[in-house]
């Protein structure tokens, strides 16, 4: 999902990260269990969600509600 | 030995000649076997050979190794910080990364990235791409995953 929301606008970026090859990245966004999305380094949510709640964590995101 | 099982190859090749339209360039930032990083890299050496195998599955895939050391100007145009990591490129730069070997789960999303790229089509909803036309704050995604 991030990768196809990356493609489609210019403005996103999406990164897949394995978390045991950067433990430390995982450690700074305290990631437990996976998959997590975090948005922005500072929101995020775990597990997978279908598109239309998706899009919806990062508009939360993206108007300073917090989340995760 | 080959990472992709013989049967796993097969169907991938199959399923990209059916489904790939246009060039997808895999572009790899790796450490070289020169530098101090290679050995504490635990997956560099993997990573590469599985995207030469991933390329090897057509004539449409095209895979290119930087060195993350040494191709600097590069890395810093795609914005990449760790290695080993992986852009995904089309015409144009879409801000797709992978950090890391995308193993399990990852590799599904690798497949089903090089598929929406070489079509040009994401295949999200109008809803959605409603919303990204209108977009213009930057999101940065991290999807945090482990190997399966």
């Amino acid at each position: 999902m991030a990768h196809k929301l990356a493609m489609e606008s210019p403005h996103i970026v999406g990164d897949m990260v394995e978390a045991t090859e950067f433990p430390e990245l995982a450690r700074k966004y305290k990631v437990y269990g996976v998959p997590k999305v975090v948005i922005n380094e500072t929101h995020g949510f775990e597990g997978a969600l279908p598109e239309r709640q998706y899009v919806a964590e990062i508009r939360k995101a993206l108007i300073g509600l917090v989340s995760g | 030995m080959a990472i992709l099982r013989d049967e796993d190859r097969e169907s991938l090749r199959e399923a990209f000649a059916d489904n790939l339209v246009e060039q997808v360039t895999l572009a790899m930032f790796t450490y070289s076997e020169d530098s101090p990083e290679y050995d504490d890299c635990q997956f560099c050496a993997e990573m590469e050979q599985l995207l030469e195998e991933f390329a090897e599955l057509s004539d449409l895939i095209e895979l290119v190794v930087y060195d993350f050391e040494k191709d600097v100007e590069l890395r810093d145009r795609y914005g990449v910080e760790r290695a080993p990591s992986l852009v995904i490129l089309g015409d144009e730069d879409y801000g797709i990364r992978y950090y890391g070997i995308p193993s399990g789960y990852e590799a599904q999303s690798l497949v089903g990235d090089i598929v929406d790229v070489s079509k040009r089509d994401s295949e999200l909803s109008e809803d959605t791409l409603n919303w990204l036309g209108g977009l213009e704050q930057s999101v940065h995604l991290q999807v945090f995953v482990t190997p399966t």
